[in-house]
Order: C-alpha cells, then structure tokens, then sequence
C-alpha cells in the first residue's frame, strides 16, 4: 500500500498503516529506538497529515499486527458492533476528531459511536489531538464500573492506595495502609504488588488487607498484584480477593512475555466471577504501560501508542473495575522526559475512557528519568481536570518497594479541594463516621495513622 | 496497644488528654520506626509538611546525582582498570540508547584487543551504569577480596576494565572479544530514594553477544545496608568457582535445585 | 524469583519436675525477598500437641530415662512422624528435674533418639525465656511496644523472663533473629511440688527450698503429719510472696535471695504487661476449689498468688500457652538459621553441644591488640572444657569493627596464631553478628588448613552453647541452636 498526504510536499509518502501511525506519534523515545519513529518533525507532521485523511474503514482493515498472527487483533475486530461500525467506516481520522471535540457532543453521542471503534482508530485520533484536546474530550466521558463500590460517577475522584513493602511484611503494609486511609486515599482499592510472588505471600496479602477492610468497615475492595495465576491459585484456595488482577500487552507474543494468553484471562475471569468476594460485576483489574511490548521484543514494529490503545482493546473483553497505565515507570529509553510522560499519561487515560474501560493512572517516574514530582503534580491536575477515574497514591509519594515515586497520599486532599471533587460516596460517608471529614474536607485528625489502631 | 485502644468511631478519643496524646506518640514512634517507607510524615493542610516536602527533594537529588555524575578518574586508575566506553556519547543518549550502552566504542574495542590479556578465565569488568556512587562505594572494597580470592584458587583474571557508559550486557561483547571463559560485571543500580549506593553483579559462562537474560546470574543489593561488598566479593569467588567447574551460569547453573524454589 | 522456603519439622520435649510432655510443630522458612537477606522462620505451626504425663521417677532422684523414653515415642507415634522425619527442636529439663543425678544422659540420650537435630538443653534462664516465648508473652510484648513478664510457675521452681517489646529493644536481638528481645531472667526455687501429700492430707515430702520457708516461718509442717490448714496457706501466701518480690524488686527480701537461682537484677521494673503460665501459673486465673486436687501445694499456691493485692494491681494478660508454654518454646523457639553466606566444612556437621566463649569488645579493639583478645578466649574455652570431649569449639565475635577487607585480614593474622594452642584437628566454629561469614572465612583458609566454620547473623553469649546442622537445602545456610546446658544449678 501506497498513502500519499492530502497536502503532500515532495517526498511525503508512506508505505503503510503501520508506518503513518508510528510516525504521526508525539516524539517517544521508545519509538525512536525501535527505529519506526518519524525522522524530523516535517516528517511527523506530514504523517500526521496522511493520517487526518485516512478512512476509519482503512484503519479497520488494516490491523496493525495481521488478526491470523495476532489474537488480541482477533478479540479487537470480534467486538466491533458492525451496524454503527458501519455509520462511520467513511469518517475520516480527521472527521473522528472533529466529531469527539465538537461542543454538541457529550457523554451520549461519544457513546453512540463506541461500539463501531478499534483500537487502531482510537490510537489514530489520539496522535491527531494536541494536550488540550485530550483533556476536554475526556472530561466528556463518564464511565463507571462497581467493584464493591462503584467508581467514575461524576463529581467523584478516586484513588489507589499502594501500601507495598520491600519485604513483604505484613505489618509495615497495614501500617501504610492506615496512613493511607487517614489521608482519605483507598477508596478506588487496597492493592499491593508483593515481591515474591508465591501463593503464600498473595494469600498472606489478601488476608491481612480483606481483614483490616472488615474490621474497620472500609467501603472499598482490596487485590494482590500478583501474577494471575498466582492469584487463580490463592483464590482456589480459598484467598480473600475482591479483584483479580494482570498487566496487559497489546500484541499475542507481549502478552506471551507476561505468561498470559486470552484462553488465561477468560479463565481467570471466570473464577474472578465465582469466587471473588466482592460483589461485582466488575472484578478484574489490569495495569498497563506504552513501551512494554518493545521491552520484551513483540512490538512488530509498530509504535508503543498504537500497541497500548490495544491493550485497551484487549482489557474491555473483562469488564474490568479499574486499568491503569503505569506511565512513567518503564524508563527514559521509552519516555525520555516529564514531556513525554505527561503527553503519554493524557494519550492513555483518553485512550481508555474512549474504549468505555474505567481507566485511571499511576503518575509516576524513576530515578534515572528527566523528571520530577513537579511533572506528576503536573500530569495529576491536568487528569483530574479531564476526570480521569482515579490515581495511584503511595507514601509520600516514594514507593520503596518498586523504586519509583508516584503521587503522594497528601494529593487526594489537594485535587479534591482544587477540582471541588470528593471520593466514592459510601467511602466518603464512612470518612465522615471515623471522623476523618467534614463539609468537604479533611479534619485536623486526618493524616494519623493511629487512628486505624 | 492494638487490643485495647479506642476506635476513633468514639467521640471521647479525640480529646486531647495527654494520656491519649502519649499512647498515640508512642504508637506513632513505632509504626514510624519499623517501616522502610516513609510513615507518619504529617501534613500542612493537604500538603506535605516543608520538612517532609524537602527530604524528599533531597533524596531523589542524591539519586539524580548518581545517575549524572561519572566514576572518579583517579579511582579507576588505583584500581588499575584499563579504561574503556561504549558506543554512548552523553548521559542523555545512555539513557535513552541502552543498544549503544552494549558495544564498545571502535577506540576502546582496540584498546581491548590491544591492552587486555586474551582468554582470561575470567574477565572482570567495571560498569559505571546508573549508579557512579555505587561502584565509588563498593568495588575498591570487593574488588580486591575477589581478586585475592580468585588467586587462592589459581584462577586467571586477565587484565580487569573499567567500562564508562557501561550496560550489563557489554560482558557479551568483552567476553567474545577477549573469548574469556566468563565474565563478571559490577554495575551500579538504578539508585532509590534510599540508596544510590545498590551494585549488582553480572555473570555469564560462555559469553557472547546477544546471549538472553536466563543465560546470566546475579548477585544485587551490594552495598553497606544490604549485601556487604566485602562478603560480596567472597560470594563472588565461590560463584566464579562453581560456573568454571561446572561451565554454566543462570538457568543453567541453578535450574537443577529450582525444586527447592518451587 | 528466589522463594526457598520449606518446612521443617520440629519436636519440643519438656521433662519437667511434676510432668512431661512433647509437642510436635512445622517451623515454615522463607528467604525474604532483597537478594542480600537469609533465611528466616516465619511461621511456627503446632501439629501435634502431647498428652501432659507426670514425670517418672525411679526414686526421689532419679529420672526414670527408659519410661521417659517411652513416653516420647508414643508421642511420635501418635503424630504419625518418625525420628527419621523430625529435622530440629530441642529436650529441655527443667525444674527440680535438671538437678537430678542422671538429667544430663538423660536429655543427650532423647536428643539423640528423637530426631536428626534435635539440642538437649538445660537452665533456668533459658527455661524461663523459652516459656514466655511459648506462652505468647514475647509477642504481647511486641504488640504492646512494651515489657511483658512472663512468671512461669511450675512444680519446682518459678522462671520470670522479662521480654522488651520497645523498638529501642530491637538491636539486642540478632539480626537473624525475629525474636522478641529478653530484657532479662529471675528464677526461685518456688514452685508447687515443693510440698507433697498422700490422699489422706498427709505431707510425703518438703524440698528443701521450702524447708528454709518451713524453718523462717516457723511453721508446723513436717513429713507424715498432717499439718493445720492455716499453716499450709501461710506456706503458700510466704511462696506467693516470695514469687511477687522476685518481680518487684529490688530491693530483695533476704529470704527471696536465698531461694534465687542465679543472680538477681539490680533495677526494679514497671510491666505493661504479666502472663502466667506453667503448670500452677495456668490456676492463678481461677484455682482448684480443692487445693489438694493436685497432691501438693500448687493450688493453695496459685489461690494465694491470685489473691495477693500486688498481684491484682499487676495487668495481667491471657497466656496463648499455660502449661505446654516451655514445651511449646523448646520445640518452636530454639532453632534458628545462620546467614545465607557462609563458610562451611561440610563433613563435620552436625555439630552438637559446641562450648562458646564470647570475644568482648572487638569492634573498638585495635588490629594490634586483636590477638591477645583472641587468645583470652581460647584461654576461657580451655579452662572451661576438655578439648578431648567436644565436638568442637567456638569463638562468638560479635562485631568485628568496620566491615573493610583490611580489618578482616587483620582479624585473621590475629585469630590463627591464637589457636595454636588448640589441637590442629578440633574444629573450629567462628560467629559474627555483622554479615561477613564467607570472607572471613576465605581469609582464615588462607592461613590455617584446620576444619573451620565462619556463620554469620547470629548472637551467641559467653558460656552459650551451639548446635549446628547440616545445610538447607538449595543454599549454605545452617540451622542452629543457641543454648544453655547449665544442670543442678
């Protein structure tokens, strides 16, 4: 296939869907080191160009990793609704565009025509939206999903609280826990990545976390980070686990690196169903990143943006409760700066939301990236005004375990108070009862850990 | 404390009496003093603290500063370490190029051939990687029990290097070059926030370039918190020993206990 | 990623004044994660809890070792478990029973049939620790973030051990070690066998402890007769009084002195919490309507200690173990593992009853006057034993300063030459606190060709004894038993 530019100067030609997409991508490192990105910025533009003018039939017809080879393109196309895909075949990329940002459309009309997207398409809109765009067109959409309590309902904010321990101890990990919750963070889940990752310790994490949510009431769901066969594990045998969690890639041989296939995921989503101990419908939790597909070789030369808008599309097949990017976490050979994270973090929350998946995001970054807090600050005030479902919180913003920092538990407060926003509302009421809040703001108690003992 | 305390749901705990004051300080000490993670930091409306706020800052500025800063020169010369590089030009580009952080740049790779003896048993190497602060703390120190230890037991070294802008996997490249029967890599770590201090040690039997991960054992958190450099370096020796004797490093050399792991 | 972890199974024998009993638990180890940390025990699971027998003897001071014997092998067999699969725990004699003529053979003899690690071990003080670990005082200590004593009354005597649950406390444990640390022990010559009676109230015996109570008191208690109640309550309210000064003190009662078993401490001490245990420690929540139910004074004793007005103004807490609390220690509580690096002679293990003398004040010690240090202490191990029946001995260097390759070679041209006076043959077991097992037993290879051992993250006293077993499997760290063998003390 030949695509020549509406406007093209000289030299403006591309061979294929894969290349216009890897082009027209903001810069990323990770695509420059996979060599598919664009080589200058007149080059970007003019794939950004040839990409306005593409037909969403084009974009549908030519999966970026072929459906033969490739089974998470199989569950993407499988889920089209053909009728409204219909409808819209003929948009262009462009048209997509002006449709989402168009002040007559709201909630309803972006809804009308989900159905009919995929996840190239989605990824195709997104390379075409500048900052601004991704915020307002998020702020659009409202998707909520109900775990034990239920998330994304307008005027809401909610918040991961990540109480990891480097050694696993239970008790430092109910410490942070209560720290956690005294600064009103939670209400989203209790989840913790444990370092060994062993039926033992998930079930050990499970317990501890289920039972502190029992004796102290907590409206909220509780999960193990584990991998999900460890978790399918524990939960035969009897764990206490509200959500069952994985982390997605966006290609059949990623997903391989991860241990995971969708044969796996149906699986583990029906066990999720059966045994879980919340009360549902929406039991699974998935953590996803751009540039992990290239970190394990099963990019198929396609860039991180595309590959993580299909993992989107892979994720909605579960109805999960909550997915997450973990923006920053990857490296500066993916995301070289706070730049690149913050234009990642909007892509992947918009990205999300557009898939009708509840999607939040761990804002965070590493010690050998070109970032900060003040970037993360950055990212959370830009995602909270879009209305993202919620953020990842640790304490004090480091999170000693995975080596990285992330926002703080101190930022629930300050984005409430900003945006005018609160938690969950069971969750808020039961903030009320242990005397943590008061006409829309923390009291002078919040912030003590001992209130928990 | 835990079995007694008041739940907050009662209105009378919130009271001031010094009594509660004391048993929540005391609590508060405990949880602040166990955990590795930063606890009990406190709050200025729903900020952090100024203190907390800065220590912060402080710490991922000594982190930062591991990353940029290089390995003192007069360091790698008391080591007698012949001085090499990758392909890596900049801080920048070794972050964002882990490809070029794997190859020796064309001078270094002559002065390999030319400066290093050729098919050592064992080709050490010094990788500054993320961590600068990390090989200044440790390697003088286990460098030099694995040196001698390695000696106790008649096993060649060939000529040690220092590599700048090294990655983990610049061993392969060496390696093959020097056709060394293994190598061992020192490399700083990514820093945390706790430590910027954290080396690693790469092995691999047989190297040669583009070998996968499974093929290479590891020995990390090195440095004074965590695996002493000093008992590193004997582990080192011991490891060395077995992967020479039997011809295997990572899946290889320790698949056969994995039952004990399950 | 690493996970070793595996069971190991473990049995506990108390052979106590009045009775015996055995226990039989799962002792989980995990290597928790990090890469640098060794292995630990996490959870301690009690599979077989035994039948409490009275202890047999043959006459007043011999243990009658075949039926004791038995009774251990009934155990094992009703748990379904042969010697063959038991891997550690440890026989502790204890009371009145450590005194008896043959205890010694005795408990080598049941550590050596029961299992394949299996330490015999011996003292008031340990016995006192061991009981408040099993009763679940070091853990309220621990909960509480304060001092818990754990008063274990049994039938001979009476062992306070004091558990610091303050996180000032922590660094007194071994790093190895999750354990609670001990503050301190007191011990008495107390306890409810002191005094026996037949079924017509008569009195059979009176140790001598309560003999020196007897006399002070002047009381009219004497074998054969059938002594005025009043005077048996004096007896036991005076016991009782002795017990609650032994807590409370100091200063000491004269006659709290000469019933001590080992020094006495020289601070008084206020408890955030006491636990009972032991077998007449268990009645102080509610005694025996009869206090002859037992056929001695434990009842009277446990009714006087529940009615003493100190003893109600004490915060008493519910024991998770009464009176299995030593046996239950003995068999979860005695075994632990070395640091993951070490320096091993493989054919040598296991090593049992190994004597230590512990190296004072190493760290601050100059590299010049390390060698007359180490000396002092091969100096101690020779007084105190006979190189020619011990398996082997060993050195405990706490700290040996700056962990730098420098001091450790200065520490190695130090300890070779002060074993000179050893035979070249005998074993040689060194212990650091600090993690540098392996290098400092590289360079103590370098220098001296005898069998040596070098483990690491583990705190072993002066007079302390070791056992160490053979290795984990899938790695090089050992378990070991830090121990007393202190009889008729």
């Amino acid at each position: 296939m030949s695509i020549q530019t509406t406007n093209a100067s000289a030299g403006d030609r591309f061979d294929s869907v894969v290349e216009v997409l890897a082009k027209a991508n903001e810069p990323k490192t990770g695509d420059e080191l996979a060599g598919i990105a664009a080589e200058s910025d007149a080059e970007r533009v003019a794939a950004k160009r040839a990409l306005a003018g593409m037909r969403l039939e084009t974009l549908r017809e030519n999966p970026v990793v072929p459906s033969e080879e490739d089974e998470v393109t199989q569950v993407i196309q499988d889920a089209v609704r053909e009728p409204i895909y219909d409808e819209i075949k003929d948009w262009t990329v462009a048209d997509l565009r002006e449709y989402l940002v168009a002040s007559e459309t709201g909630d309803h009309e972006i809804a009308a025509i989900r159905p009919g997207l995929t996840s190239e398409m989605i990824a195709a809109v997104t390379k075409l939206m500048s900052n601004m765009d991704l915020v307002l067109v998020t702020s659009k959409m409202e998707i909520t999903a109900r775990c034990n309590t239920t998330v994304g309902e307008d005027g809401t904010l909610s918040f991961r609280l990540q109480p990891n321990d480097p050694a696993d101890d239970i008790d430092n990990i109910i410490d942070a826990t209560r720290e956690g919750l005294a600064y009103g963070a939670g209400d989203a889940v209790i989840g913790v990545n444990p370092v060994t990752d062993t039926v033992e310790t998930t079930t050990r994490i499970l317990e501890a976390t289920h039972d502190f949510i029992e004796e102290w009431d907590v409206p909220t769901q509780n999960c193990c980070l584990s991998h999900v066969t460890t978790q399918m594990d524990a939960i035969r045998e009897g764990a206490p686990a509200d959500l069952v969690f994985q982390s997605l890639a966006g290609t059949e041989t990623g997903n391989d690196e991860f241990g995971v296939d969708v044969d796996l995921l149906d699986e583990a989503y029906d066990l999720a169903q059966r045994r879980c101990t919340s009360s549902g419908p929406n039991v699974m939790y998935f953590e996803t990143g751009q540039g992990a597909e290239l970190s394990g070789d099963a990019h198929h030369g396609v860039d991180q943006l595309t590959l993580e808008a299909r993992c989107y599309g892979l994720a909605k097949r579960y109805d999960p409760f909550l997915v997450n990017t973990v923006v920053g976490f990857i490296g500066p050979e993916y995301l070289y700066d706070g730049q690149q994270v913050i234009r990642a973090g909007l892509e992947d929350v918009f990205m999300g939301q557009l898939h009708g998946i509840s999607m939040g995001i761990d804002a965070c970054y590493t010690n050998h990236i070109q970032a900060d807090q003040n970037d993360i600050e950055n990212l959370a005030v830009l995602l909270a005004a879009a209305g993202t479902n919620y953020f990842i919180t640790v304490p004090m913003g480091d999170d000693v375990m995975l080596n990285y920092q992330s926002n703080s538990y101190h930022d629930a407060a300050a984005l409430w108070e900003i945006f005018d926003l609160e938690p969950t509302a069971p969750f808020r009421e039961w903030l009320v009862d242990v005397g943590l809040w008061e006409n829309g703001r923390l009291t002078d108690r919040a912030g003590d850990p001992t209130i928990f003992t | 404390m835990a079995s007694d305390s008041n739940r907050t749901h009662d209105a009378d705990s919130t009271g001031k009496s010094g009594q509660v004051d004391d048993r929540r300080d005391e609590a508060l000490r405990r949880i602040v003093d166990r955990t590795p993670t930063r606890l009990g930091v406190g709050r200025a409306g729903p900020r952090p603290t100024t203190a907390s706020l800065l220590e912060l800052r402080a710490d991922h500025g000594l982190a930062r500063d591991a990353v940029h800063s290089r390995v003192d020169e007069t360091l790698v010369d008391d080591l007698e370490l012949v001085k090499l590089r990758t392909q890596v030009a900049d801080t920048d580009q070794y972050l964002a190029r882990p490809d070029l952080g794997r190859e020796l740049a064309d001078e270094s790779l002559e002065t390999l051939r030319a400066e290093c003896a050729h098919a050592p048993d064992v080709q050490i190497i010094v990788s500054d990687g993320l961590s600068s602060t990390a090989v200044e703390a440790n390697v003088p120190e286990l460098l030099a029990v694995l040196r001698d230890g390695l000696a106790d037991r008649d096993i060649d070294v060939g000529t040690p290097v220092f590599v700048e802008y090294g990655r983990v996997d610049v061993m392969d490249a060496i390696g093959e070059e020097l056709e060394a029967d293994c190598c061992v890599n020192l490399v700083g770590e990514r820093p945390g926030l706790r430590t910027a201090e954290s080396l690693s040690a790469y092995l691999v039997y047989g190297p040669e370039r583009g070998l996968p991960t499974a093929k290479k054992s590891v020995i990390s958190n090195i440095h004074d918190g965590g695996l002493p450099p000093v008992e590193a370096g004997a582990e080192l020796v011991d490891l060395v020993a077995e992967m020479l004797e039997r011809e295997a490093s990572g899946i290889d050399l320790r698949d056969d206990d994995r039952e004990f792991t399950t | 990623m690493a996970d070793a972890r595996r069971t190991l199974t473990s049995i506990g024998v108390d052979v106590g004044t009045t009775t015996t009993h055995a226990i039989v638990s799962r002792l989980r180890v995990e290597t928790p994660p990090g890469g640098a940390a060794s292995p630990k025990i996490t959870d301690r699971e009690i599979v077989h809890r035994g039948t409490v027998r009275e202890t047999p003897l043959l006459d007043s001071e011999t243990i009658d070792v075949d039926r004791v014997a038995a009774f251990v092998d009934r155990e094992l067999e009703a748990t379904g478990v042969t010697a063959d699969e038991i891997d550690t725990g440890a026989v502790i004699v204890t009371g009145e029973t450590a005194r008896r003529a043959n205890a010694e053979p005795l408990v080598h003899r049941l550590a050596a049939d029961s299992g394949q690690f299996v330490a015999a071990v011996a003292g008031a003080s340990l016995e006192a620790v061991l009981a408040g670990r099993g009763s679940g005082a070091a853990t309220r200590a621990a909960e509480a973030g304060g001092l818990v004593a754990n008063v274990d009354v049994g039938g001979g005597t009476t062992n306070v051990a004091i558990f610091d649950g303050r996180d000032s406390a922590r660094d007194r444990t071994g790093p190895g070690s999750d354990g609670v640390a001990v503050r301190e022990t007191r011990c008495l010559d107390v306890g409810g066998r002191l005094v026996t009676f037949d079924d017509r109230r008569r009195v059979i015996s009176v140790s001598p402890p309560a003999r020196t109570l007897v006399e002070a008191l002047e009381l009219p208690i004497a074998r054969g007769e059938s002594p005025p109640a009043d005077a048996l309550d004096d007896l036991a309210a005076a016991m009782a009084d002795r017990i609650v000064d032994l807590c409370a003190g100091p200063p000491f009662d004269d006659l709290t002195r000469a019933l001590a078993i080992g020094p006495l401490p020289d601070e008084s001490l206020e408890f955030d919490g006491v636990v009972f245990s032991g077998g007449v420690g268990r009645l102080v929540a509610s005694p025996p309507d009869d206090p002859f139910a037992y056929g001695d004074l434990g009842g009277s004793l446990a009714a006087a200690l529940a009615d003493h007005a100190v003893v109600r103004s004490w915060p008493v807490l519910e024991p998770a173990e009464d009176i299995r609390a030593t046996v239950v220690g003995a068999g979860t509580e005695t075994t632990t593992l070395s640091g993951r690096t070490v320096s091993l002679e493989p054919s040598t293990l296991p090593l049992r009853n190994v004597p230590v003398a512990a190296v004072p004040d190493v760290s601050n010690c100059s590299d010049a006057a390390l060698e007359g240090r180490f000396e002092a202490g091969v100096s101690r191990l020779l007084e105190r034993h006979d190189p020619d029946e011990v398996d082997a001995v060993a050195l405990s260097i706490d700290d040996v300063g700056p962990l730098a390759y420098d001091r450790l070679r200065a520490v190695g041209d130090a300890l070779v030459p002060a074993l000179e006076s050893l035979s070249p043959s005998l074993p040689m077991v060194v212990v650091t606190r600090q993690n540098c097992a392996k290098v400092l037993g590289q360079v103590l290879r370098r220098r001296t060709d005898r069998p040596l051992l070098v483990l690491d993250e583990l705190v072993v006293g002066d007079g302390d004894y070791l056992d160490v077993g053979e290795p984990m499997p899938g790695g090089e760290s050992v378990p070991v038993v830090v121990k007393t063998l202190a009889f008729g003390e």
